[in-house]
C-alpha cells in the first residue's frame, strides 16, 4: 500500500501538468479543469491501487480525462454550445494572463481549440503541447501512424482556418 | 470584463468567474502560417495548474480509500455495520454479559461470590429430591477445582465453602435408599464421588490439606453397608453371589464408591 502510494505519487507528478492542460484546453475553465483533472487522477488511483495491470498509464490517464470531459459536456448539453466567438478566456495562471494580454493570437488559438473536432483537439495537444511522438499518438488514437499524420495535418489546417477567419472578422 | 457562470456537473453552481476579454489589435491582423501556429501552440505549454492546488489534490487523492474497499465494506457483512439505534442495546448486552462472566468466575472470598452463592441456592430449590445429593457433590467438586485457581487469601473461604457443600451432600445422601434408587441416580453419585477423590488428590498435591470428606465417606459407607445387607437377605444367583463377595472386599478396603459401581454394573 505504501509502495503503491509512492509509485502513484511519481505518476501524478509526471502527468499532472499534461492532464490539467489537456482538460483545460477542452473546457476553457480553470475550475472545471481542476475538478475533472482531480476526478481523473482519483479514478486512476482507484484502479491502480486495486492491483489492475495498466499497460500504458499515460494513455489510461488521457482516456479517463477524455471520458470525463465528454461526460461533462453531455450532462449539461454543452457540447453543441461551444462557440468559438463566445468562449471565455480564463487564465490558468497569472503569468499566462499577462502574456495573453499582449498576444491575442494565443487567446484566439486557445479559444479555437475547443471548437475543433475531438480527435483534432487531441492530436494537436498531444503533438505540439505534450510533444508526444507520432507512434505514441497513433497508439492512443488507435490509428496507423500514417492516418495519425493525416489527422494532424487536417487538424492544423482546420485550426488555422478558424483562427484566420476570426481574425479577419474581428479586424 | 465578462462573467462566466461555471456549473459543476455534480456539485452545482460553483462560482462566477470574471475574466478579461482581449480584443485583437490591428498589429496582428495578419493570417498565421502553419509554422507560426505551431510556434504559438508550443507557447501554450505554459498552461499549468497552480502548484498549491496540485499538491493539495495529490494529498487528497492518495488519502482516499479505494472504491473497491468501500464497496467491499458495504456488500459483505452489512449486519456488522454499526447502527446507532442499537448502540444502547449492544452496550447493555455487553455490560450484562460482562457482569455474568465476572459472577460466574468469582471465587469464595470475593465480593461477587455472594451473588454466585445466591444463584446456587436458587438452582438447588428447583432440583428434584433424588438429584439433590448429586447437585451438592457437583458444587463440592467446583470448590475443589477453585482451590487450584485461588490465591492464598481466598484459600480458607474456598475450603469452608467446600466443607459446607460436602456436609449438605451427606445430609441428602442419608435420605437416599440405594436399593430403591434408579441406576442413573446411583451412577451420577458414583461419577461425582470419583471426581471428588481425583480433585482432592490434585489439591493435596498442591499442598492443600482437605478436611471434611470423612462425613461423606461415612455416608457412603452406610449406603454400601445397607446395600450389602439388602443383598444378603435376598436369594441370589451364583453370579450375584460373586458380585456380593467382591463388594464386601471393597467395603472392607474402604473403597465405597467402587463397591457402589460394582453393584451398579451388575444390577
Amino acid at each position: 500500500m505504501g509502495n503503491k502510494r509512492k509509485e502513484f505519487s511519481k505518476i501524478y507528478d509526471k502527468y499532472i501538468d499534461r492532464i490539467y492542460r489537456f482538460v483545460f484546453l477542452k473546457v476553457s475553465s480553470k475550475d472545471v479543469a481542476q475538478d475533472l483533472c482531480s476526478d481523473a487522477f482519483l479514478k486512476c488511483w482507484e484502479v491502480y491501487n486495486n492491483g489492475t495491470k495498466i499497460d500504458n498509464i499515460q494513455a489510461f490517464l488521457y482516456r479517463i480525462a477524455r471520458n470525463l470531459v465528454i461526460d461533462h459536456y453531455r450532462q449539461k448539453g454543452r457540447m453543441q454550445f461551444v462557440s468559438f466567438e463566445s468562449l471565455p478566456i480564463i487564465d490558468p495562471n497569472p503569468g499566462l494572463e499577462e502574456k495573453l494580454a499582449f498576444d491575442s493570437d494565443l487567446e484566439l488559438i486557445k479559444a479555437a481549440i475547443p471548437s475543433l473536432r475531438e480527435d483534432y483537439q487531441n492530436v494537436v495537444i498531444w503533438r505540439y503541447l505534450d510533444d508526444l511522438p507520432i507512434p505514441e499518438i497513433a497508439r492512443m488514437m488507435d490509428k496507423s501512424e500514417e492516418a495519425t499524420r493525416v489527422t494532424l495535418h487536417r487538424a492544423l489546417k482546420s485550426l488555422r482556418k478558424k483562427i484566420n477567419k476570426n481574425k479577419v472578422k474581428e479586424g | 470584463m465578462r462573467s462566466h457562470l461555471y456549473l459543476h456537473p455534480l456539485k452545482g453552481i460553483r462560482c462566477v468567474i470574471k475574466s478579461p476579454v482581449l480584443r485583437p489589435n490591428s498589429s496582428i491582423m495578419v493570417t498565421l502560417t502553419e509554422k507560426e501556429l505551431i510556434g504559438k501552440l508550443k507557447e501554450l505549454r505554459q498552461i499549468t495548474p497552480r502548484k498549491d492546488w496540485a499538491v493539495l489534490t495529490k494529498t487528497r487523492i492518495l488519502a482516499q480509500e479505494p472504491e473497491y474497499r468501500r464497496r467491499a465494506s458495504v456488500s459483505f457483512f452489512p449486519f456488522l455495520k454499526p447502527k446507532p439505534a442499537f448502540a444502547g442495546f449492544v452496550a447493555l448486552f455487553m455490560v450484562v454479559g460482562g457482569f455474568y462472566v465476572a459472577v460466574k468466575n468469582s471465587l469464595p472470598g470475593e465480593s461477587l461470590y455472594a451473588i454466585r452463592r445466591i444463584a446456587h441456592q436458587g438452582e438447588a430449590f428447583f432440583v428434584s429430591q433424588q438429584e439433590k445429593p448429586v447437585f451438592q457433590l457437583k458444587l463440592a467438586n467446583d470448590r475443589l477445582e477453585d482451590l487450584t485457581k485461588v490465591s492464598a487469601r481466598n484459600l480458607a473461604p474456598t475450603l469452608d465453602e467446600f466443607q459446607a457443600n460436602i456436609s449438605q451432600a451427606a445430609k441428602e445422601l442419608v435420605k437416599m435408599d440405594a436399593a430403591t434408587s434408579t441406576p442413573l441416580a446411583i451412577k451420577k453419585i458414583i461419577e461425582e464421588t470419583k471426581k471428588l477423590e481425583e480433585n482432592k488428590q490434585k489439591a493435596e498435591s498442591l499442598g492443600v490439606v482437605i478436611d471434611g470428606t470423612e462425613e461423606l465417606d461415612n455416608i457412603l459407607q452406610a449406603i454400601v453397608g445397607n446395600l450389602i445387607e439388602d443383598l444378603e437377605q435376598r436369594s441370589l444367583t451364583e453370579d450375584k453371589e460373586e458380585v456380593l463377595s467382591q463388594m464386601k472386599e471393597l467395603f472392607g478396603a474402604e473403597k465405597y464408591s467402587q463397591a457402589l459401581e460394582l453393584y451398579l454394573i451388575n444390577q
